[in-house]
């Protein structure tokens, strides 16, 4: 074996496979193998810890555990084909995790099914299997929406984080918290519409 | 409406279209409730009636996915600080309901649903005293809450309502008159609301009792009409079981002893006792297998003493306590 087998701008080696047309591309093939495990490796290592830090502060305890949320998200981006594409692998895992987090709760996961089946192929991706070159909003409207969430009231801020990160639904949000659906609604439209704005304008 | 309208729809605000409203009503709809299959039904027709739905609908389903992407969202949400302080709030809030077999919502207060129309400030608080700490904190509106150890107290005062929550332990509050302003404390089992007055709050794994020093406090159960209407003296338990019990007296110097460090108890079953004194104990206190907790004690002692009582219990009562490092055990001492 070459003693450099990747060749990551596709210039062809010197030496005895140079002129062979096969043999390079089955080492660029194991190559890349290679250099994928290694990649995981070292996502695991350098985001493992640090995912699991934050699904806690969104589940506590749990459930659901947040090592196991973690883990899925893991599997998740271990299936992608394409590591290189995802733009932050931090943002991806988080966001997986917390997707499968809400999985957990079966009253919503119906709901969340249907609307995946409706959308699907259909104008935008799969939610679930986010394909890494979905980009959902560039750096400065992620900035201009975390902007527009320090403006919330604690309670609003309360309400995303059971809602959209935790996966509650009205009633189970009442139940912990004591105010009405009809407000907790109400809430939370009237988050999404602030949000929306600040991406708008 | 028709049968496609979205429900829960809000009017949209002046800048979006009526379609943004709309699919952020979907939106929300199928991300917090159980959705029926006419629902599914409708959102499908909703969605096939125009582009400017399925694009509309596109647009607030990239913002709250996105919102999983924003940096630091769990901080930002969470409160840095109060998690800090309390990292298995939620987790612990969401168990003891559920231990308690409790099923649906609580009673809410009538004026919450302005808030809607009301933009912040709103006054977040968080009282927390340690194991062995009584403390007493004063609120913005001049209400005093005293804890007794182990125990926290949250809520939120916004310019309508006071809303505050004991979460653990137990409370005494002095809540300063405000006829705008309702105050209510949710423990999870009843709701307790009042306009100003002075009341005790304990909050045990099984029940709830409030006790009515001063005023006039309206005690309401969870999941239920129920509601019971207390004036001074008057204190109620609330179980899982009974929901509301009778309205009985109570001694207001054994009761609210608690306040000046003395635990009083009248013909109590060793495990409350053992729940209280845990909230004050260096080490945990605990009821080993075949102990007997339902044996019924009359005591008075300084949260200081704890260690002796219970060496009192060994030599008075059939049980044996054995204090560790870690621990004081209490066994059946036959």
């Amino acid at each position: 074996m070459q003693a450099k087998p990747f060749c990551p701008d596709n210039t062809v080696l010197p030496g005895p496979f140079a002129d062979g047309a096969v043999v390079p591309v089955q080492v660029d093939a194991a190559a890349v193998a290679v250099e994928r495990t290694a990649f995981l490796n070292h996502l695991f290592r350098e985001h493992y810890g640090e995912l699991v830090g934050r699904l806690r502060k969104v589940f506590g305890a749990g459930p659901p555990d947040p090592e196991d949320v973690a883990q899925a998200a893991f599997s998740k981006l271990a299936a992608l084909t394409d590591l290189g594409r995802i733009r932050s692998p931090r943002a991806f895992l988080f966001r997986t995790a917390i997707n499968i987090g809400l999985n957990s709760n079966d009253k919503i996961r119906r709901g969340r099914n249907f609307v995946k089946s409706q959308l699907e192929g259909n104008f935008f991706p799969d939610v679930e299997e986010i394909s890494p070159e979905t980009v959902l909003m560039g750096k400065q409207d992620l900035e201009r929406v975390a902007r527009a969430i320090r403006q919330l009231s604690p309670k609003q801020r309360e309400i995303l984080l059971r809602s959209r990160f935790r996966g509650q639904t009205y009633a189970e949000i009442k139940q912990e918290t004591g105010w009405s659906e009809a407000d907790i609604s109400r809430q939370l439209t009237k988050v999404m519409a602030l949000l929306q704005d600040e991406l708008d304008n | 409406m028709s049968r496609s309208r979205p429900p829960n729809s809000n009017r949209p605000p002046v800048q979006a279209g009526k379609q943004d409203a709309e699919a952020r009503a979907w939106l929300l709809t199928f991300a917090s409730e159980e959705v029926s299959p006419e629902m599914e039904r409708a959102f499908t027709d909703w969605l096939a009636a125009s582009e400017e739905n399925r694009q509309a609908y596109e647009r607030a389903h990239r913002l709250w996915e996105g919102l999983a992407e924003v940096d630091g969202i769990e901080d930002l949400l969470t409160d840095r600080d109060n998690v800090r302080a309390l990292p298995q709030r939620p987790a612990l809030t969401r168990r003891l309901l559920l231990g308690g077999g409790l099923a649906a919502g609580l009673a809410c207060a009538a004026a919450v649903g302005l808030l809607a129309l009301q933009p912040p400030p709103a006054e977040e608080i968080m009282l927390v005293t340690a194991r062995g700490e009584i403390k007493t904190f004063t609120l913005s509106d001049g209400s005093q809450i005293t804890l007794g150890g182990a125990s926290r107290v949250r809520g939120e005062f916004t310019g309508k309502t006071r809303d505050l929550k004991l979460a653990a332990g137990n409370a005494y509050f002095d809540i300063a008159r405000d006829e705008n302003r309702p105050l209510t404390v949710d423990t999870g089992d009843v709701q307790v609301r009042v306009l100003g007055t002075r009341f005790d709050i304990k909050k045990r794994a099984d029940r709830v009792s409030v006790s009515v020093d001063s005023g006039h406090v309206r005690v309401m159960a969870v999941n239920l009409t129920e509601t019971r209407d207390l004036l001074a003296g008057d204190k109620i338990v609330s179980t899982a079981a009974l929901r509301l019990g009778p309205v009985e007296g109570f001694d207001p110097e054994k009761e609210l002893s608690w306040r000046s460090g003395r635990l009083s108890f009248v013909d109590a079953p060793l495990r409350d006792i053992v729940a209280d004194m845990n909230q004050y104990s260096d080490r945990p206190v605990r009821l080993g297998p075949g102990a007997p907790a339902d044996m019924r004690l009359t005591l008075s002692f300084s949260v200081q003493q704890i260690g002796q009582v219970l060496a009192g219990l060994d030599a008075a009562y059939p049980i044996q306590v054995r204090e560790s490092d870690t621990e004081i055990l209490i066994s059946d001492g036959l």
